[in-house]
């Protein structure tokens, strides 16, 4: 119990993390909005991770929820895997000019990377897959990570004080 | 300030994976990759292994989410219980009527096959399963059942429910199958109208709600309102399923509306051809 109330935030986020995962791959279809939500809060939170909790271990765990997410998702493998592992390989590489910015910069290119993965995803799916590319679906994702992005970023700086 | 800056201390703490692990990870990637696209024995297990293992245990872990979404889907529910009810004595009422005239027609059936003697085509029932996870068609259409290997089902079989075609069979572990539902964009479903005898291919539409035409032999369209049944060309579909009803017909192509209810897909039957 003990060790369970002292949790780290990052620690705190792999928890959140694993929780929106086995969610958004068992899904209710009543509730699709929900779940699309999630998914956005999901790509939300990788980019957080990799941004403010960066460390090797993330590799691992961002290459298992990728593989998880193809796998139990499209029933290929490819396009989240390869998303999430290029992600924080290019957030290591550009880490050095993210330091310097502010946190309303951070949001923004948080928010433009969150739209910008999802989108990769979708269209990694339709190049490697043949998957079409659904119009309304991509729309709906961009919205709700603008809706949603502003109230996560303030939680996150919430759990964050977590120490 | 109530936001935290770029916080340098956390990024630069833990240093516990070993360098080569990083590489290998990418490789392992790339090799995942090609592997999905060339290699499927190997690939194929890796599947198994995610609906097998990873499945269970998210299911374990969302289980308090699921019955709350469950229960209030339930208290929504109750409130059009009355109308529901007068709706479904109706039903009942209409539904008698034609279950009279079905049997009638299935016992005059049965003398016309003797009479002819003709042999019937029927599909035999490999296993009824129910169904324990369902993609939210974000990018495939797809529905876990409850059968595998341990009942005979192996890839490539045709999945059905009271009201027509469902899908097939993709993927097969020892306990459980996945199956690629026909409103999939990458399902490919030959079929034949119910009026004319004229054959085409049909595939889901991108949102997953109507199955377009792909191919039409000798261009020939069906008329609006045409029933569409299996055409059992392709060898998985038993012949005469039924799939969906013209809705529209275009230039070169026509869209159909599948008669199963994706939404409310509980127990299905995973069939072959006799």
């Amino acid at each position: 119990m003990r060790s369970f109330l002292h949790l780290t935030s990052f620690q705190v986020y792999n928890v959140i993390l694993l929780v929106i995962f086995a969610i958004i791959v068992n899904p209710i279809n009543d509730l699709l909005i929900l779940y699309y939500s999630l998914y956005c809060i999901f790509h939300f939170l990788i980019i957080y991770l990799g941004i403010y909790h960066f460390r090797k271990s993330l590799y691992i765990i961002f290459f298992l929820y990728g593989l998880g997410l193809d796998l139990l998702w499209i029933n290929e493998i490819g396009p989240h895997l390869l998303t999430f592992v290029f992600l924080l390989l290019i957030l290591q590489f550009f880490k050095k000019y993210i330091i310097s910015f502010n946190y309303l910069r951070i949001y923004f290119f948080l928010i433009l990377l969150q739209i910008l993965m999802i989108f990769i995803e979708i269209f990694l799916t339709f190049i490697l897959f043949n998957n079409p590319i659904n119009l309304l679906f991509m729309i709906k994702l961009f919205v709700l990570s603008l809706v949603l992005s502003y109230p996560l970023f303030i939680i996150f700086s919430k759990i964050d004080l977590i120490k | 300030m109530m936001f935290k800056r770029f916080n340098t201390s956390s990024s630069a703490k833990k240093k516990s994976i070993p360098s080569f692990l990083l590489p290998l990870l990418f490789l392992l990637t790339f090799f995942l990759i090609i592997f999905n696209k060339t290699d499927y024995f190997l690939i194929d297990k890796i599947k198994g292994y995610g609906v097998d293992y990873l499945l269970p245990v998210t299911k374990v872990i969302s289980s308090p989410v699921t019955t709350i979404s469950n229960i209030s889907l339930r208290i929504q529910n109750i409130q059009y219980l009355e109308n529901e009810n007068l709706q479904l004595k109706e039903e009942i009422i209409r539904l008698k009527k034609w279950q009279t005239l079905a049997i009638k027609n299935s016992r005059e059936n049965r003398v016309f096959k003797k009479l002819l003697n003709s042999t019937s085509h029927q599909v035999d029932i490999i296993k009824t399963a129910s169904v324990i996870n369902q993609t939210p068609g974000l990018y495939t259409k797809q529905v876990i059942i409850n059968a595998g290997l341990n009942y005979n089902i192996v890839k490539d079989l045709a999945v059905i429910n009271e009201k027509g075609l469902v899908g097939k069979t993709i993927l097969s572990t020892n306990s459980n199958s996945k199956v690629l539902l026909i409103n999939d964009s990458s399902s490919s479903i030959p079929v034949k109208t119910l009026s004319d005898n004229s054959y085409s291919i049909l595939t889901g539409s991108a949102d997953g709600k109507f199955l377009i035409s792909s191919y039409t032999q000798n261009n020939q369209l069906p008329r609006l309102g045409d029933l569409l049944v299996t055409s059992g060309n392709a060898k998985i579909f038993p012949r005469d399923i039924l799939v969906a009803k013209v809705i529209k017909v275009n230039a070169d192509h026509f869209i159909a509306l599948p008669y199963v209810d994706f939404n409310n897909l509980n127990y299905l039957q995973v069939v072959k051809s006799k």
